[in-house]
């Protein structure tokens, strides 16, 4: 799997538009973009469980009342 | 309190929970005595290290006269009644500003107590303010100063960091202008300022304290905690807070002898050695143990600590985004560096590969569990840098990252640190104590038998 490439400026603009990050300023998106490299080589060297049943650890409990 | 015994007692702000709940027990000092201590000591030292955001001076008063009150009528009291106690600034407090560091909450002012408070209230302990935090009790080890409030800074070197993201509870239990307090721990922010300010604190077993009230960083991960300048104080910190109640101060009167103690010296992978006094203080650490009859047996991490920071770089930031998403959405110009970086990365997490970081976190609770069962408890490293100097890259990251803590925030295992001596440069040195989950009794057990036998509670900083 080739590495993240940075995206270009009009591409991670409509990625936070896409997603509602519309306040977000040019120097703001600049930097997006640049961490857009960084959390996608992590996600993409993540290891991954090799057993499909291998659950999640959870989140939920009960809450207190 | 009189003169006489004014004389004989030393200042009140360094006093210990334990030793302070033994002079009011004992009536030689009033509740109100302490709270005017630390207000002065405050009031002396806080503008060289920032531990406060706000200081609730009259609520205090006002605490501790009822503290008087409830002592004079009632024979049967908590240990923490009419001692003094300070929350990170992302725990409610009815009536408080709750900032959480940050502009975004500048004007916020909860209606109700968190549950810790609360039950620290109910025990009659003093709450005297709000304590200093990266924002939203979250960082990524680089100091900005592009936040409303001044930095905390470490009082054993006002011009080095205290460990984030508890800052001001590290700086305000080591410096004296607060006995004890409260912080929040996601992969360390409990465990890393107490080790770089040289305290005691603790992370339970998840569900052991409440999170009610406390501004959520990362749902899966967040646990409080509490930091104190003694092992015991921490046991009767946790006395009053912990369920189901449990009695750690007796706890840590037991032996040690006989128990089989892990030690864990390398965190494998890509994080670098230990600094050089903070291993020699390791393995003191480790005789000073087997002299008091543990035995103590080398063990290994099943996987790399840096892998298991990997997979909290995923899981932190993803949760954090969808947390905060209306504030990065609506204000994202308010907030600082550090936390708006962090709500943008997780913006771009991928669901899949947030799905498999949670697998991977089950995979390694599991193993990281196989280790630490076949013990009784497991010593390691908790950072394994000194305090860096405050604003200076890289030693800052270094030393938020390069740490062996993150593996039992993954585990949910118990986690202490604990002070274990200085550098030659006067820095506090430290370790990690894990115990089995449910078992944090063992844990403070051999912290407290350590703590009697060295002497690093004898001395603290000069400011």
């Amino acid at each position: 799997m080739a590495n993240a490439t940075k995206p270009s400026h009009d591409a991670i603009e409509a990625f936070a538009l896409r997603h509602g990050l519309d306040k977000l300023s040019p120097e703001h998106l600049a930097r997006m973009a640049e961490l857009a490299v960084y959390v996608g080589d992590l996600g993409r060297t993540l290891p991954r469980p090799t057993r499909k049943d291998d659950l999640p650890a959870p989140t939920f409990s009960p809450r207190e009342i | 309190m009189s003169t006489l015994i004014t004389a004989t007692l030393p200042p009140l702000w360094s006093l210990s929970v334990s030793d302070a709940s033994r002079h009011l027990a004992s009536g030689e000092i009033a509740p109100i005595d302490l709270v005017e201590a630390y207000l002065a000591r405050i009031a002396e030292v806080d503008g060289r290290i920032h531990s406060f955001i706000h200081v609730a001076a009259d609520r205090a008063r006002a605490a501790a006269h009822a503290a008087t009150a409830a002592r004079k009528a009632s024979r049967r009291l908590s240990a923490l009644a009419g001692v003094p106690y300070a929350v990170k600034d992302n725990y409610d407090v009815a009536g408080l500003p709750a900032t959480a560091g940050s502009r975004l909450r500048i004007d916020h002012v909860p209606e109700r107590d968190a549950v810790l408070v609360r039950d620290l209230d109910a025990a009659g302990a003093v709450l005297m303010g709000k304590l200093s935090t990266w924002e939203y009790g979250t960082g990524n080890g680089g100091e900005y100063f592009d936040l409303p409030f001044p930095p905390a800074r470490n009082p054993w070197d006002i011009e080095r960091f205290t460990g984030g993201s508890s800052t001001g509870a590290g700086a305000g239990v080591a410096a004296g202008t607060i006995a004890f307090a409260l912080g929040s721990d996601t992969t360390g922010s409990v465990r890393l300022p107490a080790a770089a300010c040289g305290l005691a604190a603790m992370i339970m077993t998840p569900g052991k304290l409440s999170l009610d009230g406390i501004l959520p960083n990362c749902y899966s991960l967040d646990v409080p905690g509490p930091m104190t300048w003694t092992v015991e104080d921490l046991a009767l910190v946790l006395d009053a807070l912990a369920k189901p109640k449990q009695s750690f101060l007796c706890a840590i009167t037991r032996p040690i002898t006989g128990l089989r103690i892990g030690v864990l010296r390398d965190p494998l992978g890509r994080f670098p050695a230990p600094d050089a006094p903070m291993a020699q203080a390791f393995e003191d650490g480790i005789k000073v143990l087997g002299q008091l009859g543990a035995r103590m047996i080398d063990a290994c991490l099943p996987m790399p600590v840096s892998e298991c920071f990997d997979v909290t770089r995923i899981i932190g930031p993803a949760e954090s985004a969808a947390i905060h998403e209306s504030e990065l959405r609506e204000r994202p110009d308010e907030m600082g560096f550090a936390l708006r970086d962090k709500l943008m990365a997780g913006s771009l997490v991928r669901a899949v590969d947030y799905i498999h970081a949670q697998r991977l976190r089950r995979l390694m609770a599991d193993a990281i569990e196989a280790v630490v069962r076949r013990f009784d408890a497991v010593v390691t490293f908790g950072p394994l840098h000194v305090a860096p100097r405050l604003g200076v890259e890289p030693e800052m990251t270094a030393f938020t990252v390069e740490t062996c803590l993150t593996p039992f925030n993954l585990s949910a295992h118990p986690a202490m640190v604990q002070c274990t001596g200085f550098s030659p440069n006067g820095l506090p040195l430290s370790w990690q104590i894990v115990a089995n989950r449910n078992d944090e009794a063992t844990a403070l057990a051999i912290a407290a038998a350590y703590e009697r036998t060295t002497p690093w509670r004898k001395q603290r900083p000069k400011l």
